[in-house]
């Protein structure tokens, strides 16, 4: 049990700055869960799906590439296809940077394997000229599209997690804000409870020991006052008692 | 009436369930869940609102009965306020009246949810629900009893206000010695089931809650379809058991248990309740089996489950009842209305009510053919005195006007005859599951926010016995 005043004064203080410090130190906890959210979304799905288009656009590219080759344009088709190629290979290496989701590597490497065999089936066919239509719009078309799908599933993969996360982060945002909206009603309780102890321990023994004092009358060695507390309001009603038997002695020997 | 030392007490049951709190938020920071935050921060709110009276407070030897009765009374609503603050804080489907909803059902073990996704919610979370159940089953001032080093008159006047009169007399022990043995016991099953379950194959996790949720006789599964989901007889045959027990007098458990007499098999009064049970299965299970709805074997599983699930009061479910005949349903329904025995951690009218109920009709009629003579009411060989008879008819009527006055609430909501008749009882009784719209694998989404209100209101004042919550206006009434 606190004996003192000034601690039990303190000590309900600091509850209440304790209290209002852990909720600011949640506060930051999921402001900085949000931002590690926010890094997820912006460096890996963001990325991921960029890059992703810069594949599905680069390989519609080499699909324009080789037509210009089949329809006479041959160095101007070559070039845009060695271009296309070129941002694939630095796209890979983006996306595969940033594969933090889960079955993305599974899918990065089905991309790799369907576009090597793609460009093997383009590279035979800017060799083999006279490879017929056929050729062109069955195998090399047909292999097109399973690369463009894949992509098209790593984008989707990631277009899912970024809206997964994104819902997590209004929750979060829900989340940062609670411990605010409770800290003021729990410092209005505070606030109620507080005044409830003072006036109950402090103010109205107090209020006794006021009325005691003034109702006073000799020869009564004491006030006539009962103090239940063990504080300083107890000593002083000791006190008082100590000085009222003083001051009658001294009555008494004068 | 000296408010300080209902703060303090108050104070002592918000510790105790910031105890849970932070176990709960332990579980979501080891699973790197997004309710650590809540569940912590909500447990700091707890201790610090519980520390804060006693810095002020002064030791308090002795609490008046009407002290006695604000604590219980303001304890129960603060601790289900308090209770509803990581579901509020979470977010997700907790509104703030959900919360308070499935707060006030978690802790009067009603097991009534507004969830439609039991399974996305975190662990700790889910714990959290259990808990919610175990603290309310034994009764949220019982366990302050058990841990309080305090003076025997505060155990008793705080003890009086939380087990019924009817109740005490089945204890043959001193006051200050049963919240002991009500926590040997509650604490004994709760372990025991546990390792049950966990053998049969749920999950640890699972395991735990499910037998936090039965002992307490709540209802609240980790799962969307409550028991249905493991469709295994063996587990429903272990929680059947464990309902079973959860619905008896605790005191006489532990007297049976620990070899003494006279126990469970001595007593009339049980041997009543369990033929009523047995009766009330083969009824079902007949009527299911005539309609074609089952197999005979099915109709006799799913008869036993339900029967016991609501005459414990749990709420469990292995199959959706509202498409039942309405014989099956009339016989459910009449349980929800019994309840358990008094003593236990069920809920209900209780069973005792009702077989006393039957012993002053038949001193009635008595009376009636032997105007001079002189009667007495027995319950397993005690004469029940005329205050405690006089007691439980004041309590059958306060309990049917309850439950016709919340009914009548419900309708004016526009909700359908079936659904607000059966919500109202199995909220009053603490069952959890009714019919119509709230049926056993349904939940109390759909309803307005008003009738979570008035059906929130209801669950505490069967939790409390209605008198006691009268009572204490009473008392505020004469200051």
């Amino acid at each position: 049990m606190i004996k003192k005043l000034k601690v039990k004064i303190f000590s309900s203080f600091m509850l209440l700055v304790f209290m209002l410090l852990i909720a600011g130190l949640m506060s930051i906890w999921e402001l900085r869960n949000m931002n590690n959210s926010f890094s997820d979304v912006i460096d890996n799905n963001y990325q991921s799906i960029e890059h992703a288009l810069k594949v599905i656009y680069a390989l519609e590219r080499e699909d324009s590439g080789i037509l210009m080759v089949y329809l006479g344009d041959g160095s101007k088709g070559l070039s845009v296809i060695h271009a296309a190629d070129s941002t694939i290979q630095k796209s890979m290496i983006e996306i595969k940077k940033n594969a933090t989701e889960k079955g993305e590597e599974g899918v990065i490497k089905n991309i790799e394997s369907e576009y090597r065999t793609y460009s093997a089936l383009l590279d035979s066919a800017i060799l083999n000229k006279t490879g017929t239509n056929e050729m062109v719009y069955k195998t090399l078309h047909n292999q097109f599209i399973k690369t463009k799908t894949e992509v098209n599933f790593l984008m989707e993969l990631n277009q899912t997690s970024m809206y997964s996360k994104a819902t997590e982060m209004h929750n979060r945002l829900y989340q940062t804000m609670m411990p605010g909206i409770v800290s003021i009603i729990l410092a209005i309780i505070f606030a109620l409870l507080l005044n409830f102890f003072i006036s109950r321990y402090f103010v109205t023994p107090l209020h006794k020991l006021i009325d005691a004092t003034k109702n006073y009358k000799p020869p009564l060695t004491n006030l006539n006052v009962t103090i239940n507390s063990e504080d300083e309001l107890k000593t002083l009603k000791i006190e008082i008692d100590n000085l009222i038997r003083r001051v009658l002695s001294y009555c008494k020997s004068e | 009436m000296r408010k300080e030392a209902i703060i303090k007490y108050i104070g002592y049951v918000l510790l105790f369930n910031a105890l849970f709190l932070y176990l709960s938020a332990f579980i979501s920071f080891f699973l790197k869940e997004t309710s650590f935050v809540p569940l912590f921060y909500s447990g700091l709110v707890c201790t610090i609102l519980g520390l804060f009276p006693l810095i002020f407070t002064e030791k308090i030897d002795e609490i008046r009965f009407s002290e006695g009765l604000a604590i219980s009374v303001v304890g129960w609503f603060i601790t289900c306020v308090v209770g509803m603050l990581p579901y509020v804080m979470w977010g997700g489907e907790f509104t703030f009246v959900n919360a308070f909803f499935e707060s006030v059902s978690g802790y009067t073990t009603t097991g009534a949810t507004i969830l439609n996704e039991i399974e996305t919610l975190p662990k700790g979370i889910l714990f959290w629900r259990a808990s919610t159940h175990w603290i309310g089953g034994m009764g949220v001032i019982l366990f302050v009893l058990l841990i309080l080093p305090q003076a025997r008159g505060l155990r008793s006047s705080l003890y009086k206000t939380e087990v019924s009169n009817l109740s005490r007399m089945n204890f043959k022990t001193k006051a200050r010695q049963i919240a002991r043995i009500i926590g040997i016991v509650y604490i004994s099953l709760t372990l025991l089931e546990t390792i049950t379950l966990w053998q049969l194959g749920m999950t640890f996790f699972d395991a735990v809650c499910h037998s936090m949720s039965t002992i307490a006789t709540g209802g609240f599964s980790t799962k969307n379809t409550s028991m249905a989901f493991y469709n295994n007889i063996w587990m429903e045959l272990t929680v059947v058991i464990f309902m079973l027990l959860s619905g008896l007098h605790f005191g006489m458990l532990y007297v049976t248990i620990i070899g003494k007499k006279p126990n469970l098999f001595h007593s009339k009064s049980v041997r009543t309740y369990i033929l009523f049970i047995v009766i009330g299965i083969i009824g079902v299970a007949f009527n299911l089996y005539q309609q074609n709805l089952y197999s005979f074997g099915d109709s006799l599983r799913h008869s036993l489950f339900q029967v016991t699930s609501l005459v414990s009061t749990t709420g469990f479910a292995t199959v959706d009842t509202t498409i039942w005949p309405a014989f099956a349903v009339v016989i459910l329904v009449y349980f929800t209305f019994q309840g358990s025995m008094v003593g236990s951690t069920g809920g209900g009218f209780k069973f005792d009510r009702i077989y006393l109920f039957f012993q002053i009709l038949k001193k009635q009629l008595r009376m009636i053919q032997h105007p001079k003579g002189i009667f007495a009411s027995k319950i397993d060989d005690e004469v029940i005195g005329e205050g405690i008879e006089l007691q439980t008819l004041t309590f059958l009527v306060i309990y049917i006007l309850t439950f016709f006055i919340a009914t009548l609430i419900l309708t004016f909501m526009n909700i359908d005859g079936l659904t607000a008749f059966s919500a109202s009882i199995a909220s009053l009784a603490n069952v959890g599951p009714g019919f119509g719209d709230v049926g056993s694998l349904d939940n109390y989404a759909a309803l307005p926010a008003a009738a979570k209100y008035v059906l929130s209101f209801e669950m505490l004042f069967g939790r409390l016995e209605i008198m006691n919550i009268l009572a204490l206006f009473l008392f505020f009434g004469k200051k």
